[in-house]
């Protein structure tokens, strides 16, 4: 450096000394425009200038000067002093930036106030050690001491800034959590002892204690918590709404007194919600965590902080695989995936046995090292195919469910290193085998046995001997809480035939026996014919029940087979339908659906055409005559929501139009009061009669009778068939 | 407030409820199954949502908006995830009903919205035909229906190449599905060869098609077969008067069942990766509707707070999360909101619901609309 550079670089050294006496006298009336706010935010990068040059400067002023002769000292000399000035004025400009930085919202507290006096004093030290540095009574011991001092001052001035940035602690804490004490028992844990107080440790005390005590504060022990600070006792026990400990750390982060001060480390909201809990429980300082119940949310969170973090998944130490080999890879019958988003590990499924061959897996070997995850459930591997699998060295879970594998074909990826879950349900498992394989899979953890031909008592064995290993049996079914069986169905698409039928019943259940009476009595287990095959030539009325070895029998099904031998050419109805019960108009009558109890069941909305303010009057012709020598009417009835039987039944026929002679009236059987709803039939008889004209008037009751809620009211008439023999 | 009525009576549960398991959990004596398998189970307690009515609400829990014609659910995971078996659809749907007055489930609730037509939910009926029209008509061999298929490809290839239309390209990869589905279809739903055990297990209507049993038995089978999202419907969930006869059959068609589900996956090993939800679009008021009695009385749509259970998918097992307050009304403690509650199913799926999203109409859309937040505190 030339002697006019460093004469101007010493003088601006002098004006940065005044300027900075300056700002740091009348720091609290700067008032700072925003892009000085910026220029304070490069604070952090520059000062690494001023540490290098200036710890460079001292140490070369440290070396002994005996060694003057040397033609090398001159230069050291020299060099030492331009690192010196250079150091100093970068200095000077790191503490003015540091100043108007710390002038910004969130910077306060001890650790700032050592900070910035560490600093500017490091500066000061350092600029007078510069301009000294001419005066030989300066040389020798003095300059030696100051720059031992001024080294010391900047370290210190590092180190508290390191705190502002980083936290307390920052550099031990690994070496700390390295070998942090093993976490206390679960079941000899203190709420208090074990997890408040680690947390007061962590973030209060260090102003709370018996060196600082903040506001008259120390949070160290039992007493001292107890005794409370300058404002007060800390909380209430069982009340932590009005508690001060928790309003405190509560306020806004900008109110001067929430704690802890903005600027330390703050609690987290676990640690946030299990001081809460415990003040809410009474603040008991020797409460056990194993002594409040499982779902208490003490003790879930408190069992947060007890709990180690769960280890770390094995890292997957391999290469993601070329995305277009994996693109090729899959097809129509075998998918190949990520195993997680952006993970370079690859779940395989594949599927349909019928496409299936062992070349579908050994395809598979550009990507043996990525694949964790494969899928075979219910294609027909075979124990050879495990060859090709023993060389996907990374697999963690296999999937052999339903597959043609056997104990002893499993040792040939016994070498799997990583391999912890195998499911092998469905397959045919021979005991001796699966105890002398299973030790073998080092990496094993889970295992499914489901439906293998294995026992009861094989499962007791293999959990006895392998006692590190989850083996899932599933459900077997041991006889001993037997189900009821559902009732008997029946196949026939319509419950109405013409002349004849063949009756199919049936049960879903393989191997379940239907018995059945046609005589109105209960079906039983022992009397009652087992249901082959029935034809019926006229109206049939089942009963029916299924039984199976193992099962209870099931409830009785009524099944009623109605027949119509005449089906009218067409039909229409005198008055409109209820509103609601519409069906399929005057076609209803005669399209063989049945309705069914219940307003839920779309037959109940579907089938039924009701009337309630006219009579149900129907118009039949037939364009040939027929021979009737029956009529019936099939109707519901639910007393309690008001739909009766009819009152009165009418049949009227004749063989021209509107020439009409009733042939026949009948009154159903009415109903009584709490009857259980029902779907019956009434029918008429009468001497064969030839029609070609055909009236039936069936009439709702017009009076309920006084028994009833509806007393005097109209009732409704529910008709879902009618039927002509 | 409930309409047409005074004062609203609290009234206790008819039936009691007792604590099992590890976790303690609370189960009703209606659901004895479920109470077996608490350990395996996550409840949440403290759900809400914003809608009142069974329509909106349910559409809200599906697509994540009370309005229809945004995707369900179950699209915008065949969206996000793709297929795992190309031979099946991405997204099925079974639907049952008990002996509860049945609300409106329609094919909006599993509809693709403004996604690509190929994540729509596909409905499987019950009957011989599952799939409608799958089979091959009479006459038609599989050779010559594969011969079709590709001249038709041809030619819609054409049209895309000319129109550059997705809806068509979406129309050529459905008929290959169907084509694939042909043979896959009949197999996953062939419920002939499942074992006695099986059939003790989910119960004996499991046989029966189109029973909730049957269909949990289905799900398992799809699930297994690589179908990424089952949803099951059992309707008649709307006691507003007759609630002790009505919700005791209602319990009982799923007790069992929705049990056997969980069961089922667990031994067979694939309970860790799937999810199986358990819940409603909303909850009951704990005072009565209607006429109180003895015996009987009815309870009003209450969306304030109700409970729903998980199990698997990497949610904890046996745990009982949020609380409502004493009167069964407000929550109490760590609300989840439908929008948190599809967060959480899609972060367990592997997808982030604030990055799943679609341009429609000029902005993005997601399931969670603007809001929703994981429910880390149920993850294990």
């Amino acid at each position: 450096m030339s002697t006019k550079y460093r004469n101007l670089a010493g003088q601006i050294l002098l004006v940065l000394n005044i300027f900075i006496v300056f700002i740091l006298l009348f720091e609290s009336y700067l008032v700072l425009p925003a892009w000085i706010q910026s220029i304070g935010r490069l604070h952090p990068l520059l000062l690494h200038f001023p540490i290098v040059l200036l710890l460079l400067a001292l140490l070369l002023g440290l070396f002994p000067t005996t060694t003057s002769k040397d033609s090398f000292h001159p230069f050291l000399i020299t060099a030492k002093n331009d690192l010196l000035l250079l150091g100093a004025i970068t200095a000077g400009v790191t503490v003015i930036m540091g100043v108007f930085l710390s002038s910004e919202e969130g910077y306060s507290g001890e650790v700032l106030f050592w900070h910035k006096w560490s600093g500017a004093g490091a500066f000061f030290i350092v600029s007078l050690v510069y301009l000294f540095h001419r005066f030989s009574w300066f040389q020798g011991i003095i300059s030696k001491v100051l720059m031992v001092f001024s080294g010391i001052t900047i370290i210190a001035a590092g180190h508290y800034g390191s705190i502002l940035t980083h936290g307390d602690n920052f550099i031990w804490e690994p070496l700390m959590a390295a070998d942090g004490a093993p976490k206390v028992a679960l079941e000899d844990a203190l709420v208090y002892q074990d997890i408040i107080q680690p947390i007061l440790d962590q973030k209060c005390v260090g102003c709370h204690n018996e060196d600082k005590l903040k506001g008259e504060l120390m949070l160290t022990d039992m007493n001292a918590i107890l005794k409370g600070g300058k404002s007060g006792k800390l909380f209430v026990a069982g009340n932590p709404e009005i508690s001060l400990i928790l309003e405190r750390i509560h306020l806004p982060l900008e109110e001067k007194k929430h704690m802890p001060p903005s600027g330390k480390v703050q609690l987290t909201k676990e640690e946030e919600k299990v001081l809460a809990a415990w003040i809410k429980a009474n603040a008991d300082f020797k409460l056990k965590v194993v002594d409040l119940s499982e779902k208490d949310t003490l003790r879930m969170l408190a069992t947060l902080f007890l709990t180690p973090e769960a280890s770390a998944e094995e890292p997957l130490d391999f290469r993601a695989a070329d995305p277009d080999v994996i693109l090729k890879l899959n097809n129509d019958y075998r998918t190949v995936a990520e195993f997680a988003r952006n993970s370079p590990a690859l779940s395989v499924n594949i599927y349909n046995k019928n496409q299936y061959t062992a070349a579908q897996l050994s395809e598979l070997e550009p990507i043996n090292k990525q694949i964790i995850a494969l899928n075979l459930n219910k294609l027909p591997v075979k124990d050879a195919d495990l060859d090709i699998i023993a060389k996907f060295e990374n697999l963690r879970k296999l999937d052999l469910n339903f597959t043609d594998i056997t104990a002893s074909g499993l040792s040939k990826i016994q070498k799997l290193p990583h391999l912890k879950e195998i499911t092998l349900s469905g397959t045919k498992m021979e005991m001796a085998a699966l105890l002398k394989v299973l030790p073998n899979f080092k990496a094993l953890k889970t295992i499914t046995l489901w439906d293998t031909g294995l026992q009861e008592k094989d499962f007791d064995k293999l959990t006895a001997q392998l006692k590190s290993l989850n083996i899932i049996s599933g459900f077997r079914d041991d006889g001993t809480s037997p189900l009821q069986l559902n009732q008997p169905q029946v196949k026939n698409a319509s419950m109405v035939f013409n002349k004849t039928m063949n009756v199919q019943l049936f049960h879903p259940i393989r191997g379940t026996e239907i018995r059945y009476t046609t005589d109105g009595t209960e079906p039983d287990s022992i009397d009652s014919p087992i249901f082959t095959s029935l034809r019926i030539d006229k109206n049939t009325f089942i009963k029916a029940k299924a039984f199976k070895k193992g099962w209870y029998g099931s409830e009785t099904i009524a099944f009623d087979f109605l027949k119509n031998a005449y089906t009218p050419d067409s039909l229409r109805l005198a008055y409109v339908l209820n509103r609601v019960h519409k069906a399929a108009g005057a076609n209803t009558f005669f399209d063989g659906k049945l309705g069914a109890i219940g307003a839920n069941n779309p037959a109940w909305a579907n089938f039924w055409a009701g009337v309630r303010d006219t009579d149900m009057e129907l118009y039949a012709e037939f364009k040939a005559p027929v021979s009737i020598a029956t009529v019936g009417v099939h109707y519901m009835v639910e007393e309690n929501t008001g739909i009766f039987p009819p009152d009165v039944v009418e049949v009227w026929a004749g063989t021209e139009p509107n020439q009409w002679k009733l042939i026949n009236k009948f009154k159903p059987q009415k109903t009584v009061k709490g009857e259980t709803p029902s779907i019956r039939l009434a029918e008429g008889t009468f001497n064969p009669v030839t029609v070609k004209y055909l009236k039936i008037i069936a009439k709702p009751v017009t009076s309920i009778p006084e028994w009833h809620r509806s007393k005097g009211g109209k009732a409704l008439l529910l008709v879902d068939e009618m039927f002509l023999n | 407030m409930t309409a047409n009525q005074d004062s609203f009576p609290l009234v206790g549960s008819f039936v009691d409820f007792k604590q099992y398991g590890q976790s303690q959990a609370w189960v009703s004596d209606l659901m004895p199954y479920t109470s077996k398998i608490v350990d395996d189970l996550c409840f949440v307690k403290s759900m809400y949502t914003e809608a009142i009515n069974h329509d909106p609400a349910l559409t809200f829990l599906q697509t994540g908006s009370q309005q229809g014609n945004r995707p369900s659910m179950g699209s915008w995971l065949s969206y996000g995830l793709g297929n795992e078996n190309q031979n099946l659809p991405n997204f099925t749907v079974l639907l049952s009903r008990g002996v509860g007055n049945g609300q409106g489930v329609y094919s909006k609730l599993w509809s693709n919205g403004f996604l690509d037509s190929v994540h729509q939910g596909v409905q499987f009926s019950k009957g011989e035909d599952p799939v409608l029209y799958l089979r091959d008509p009479e006459g038609m061999a599989r050779t010559e229906r594969r011969d079709m298929l590709d001249q038709l490809a041809q030619l819609n290839d054409i049209s895309y190449q000319e129109f550059g239309d997705p809806e068509i390209a979406a129309k050529v990869k459905q008929y290959e599905m169907a084509y694939r589905m042909q043979s896959a279809v009949p197999e996953v739903m062939d419920l002939s060869k499942e074992s006695d055990d099986i059939i003790k297990l989910y119960g004996p209507d499991c046989l029966v098609p189109g029973t909730y049993a049957a269909n949990c038995l289905l799900a398992r089978k799809l699930s297994e077969n690589g179908v990424r999202f089952v949803q099951l419907y059992h309707q008649g969930w709307d006691q507003h008067g007759n609630l002790p006869y009505e919700i005791t059959k209602q319990a009982m068609d799923v007790d069992q069942a929705s049990a056997a589900l969980v069961t089922d996956l667990k031994q067979r090993g694939l309970l860790d990766e799937t999810l199986v939800i358990w819940g409603g679009e909303f909850g009951r008021t704990s005072y009565t509707q209607g006429k109180l009695t003895a015996d009987n009385y009815g309870r009003d749509h209450h969306p304030r707070c109700f409970t729903i259970w998980m199990a698997g998918g990497g949610i904890k097992p046996g745990m009982v999360y949020g609380d409502t307050d004493e009167l069964g009304y407000n929550i109490a403690n760590n609300p989840v909101h439908v929008h948190d509650f599809q967060a959480t199913v899609l972060h367990q799926l592997g997808l982030d619901h604030e990055k799943l999203t679609f341009k429609h109409l000029g902005r993005r859309y997601r399931l969670t609309d603007i809001s929703g937040h994981v429910v880390k505190d149920i993850l294990a």
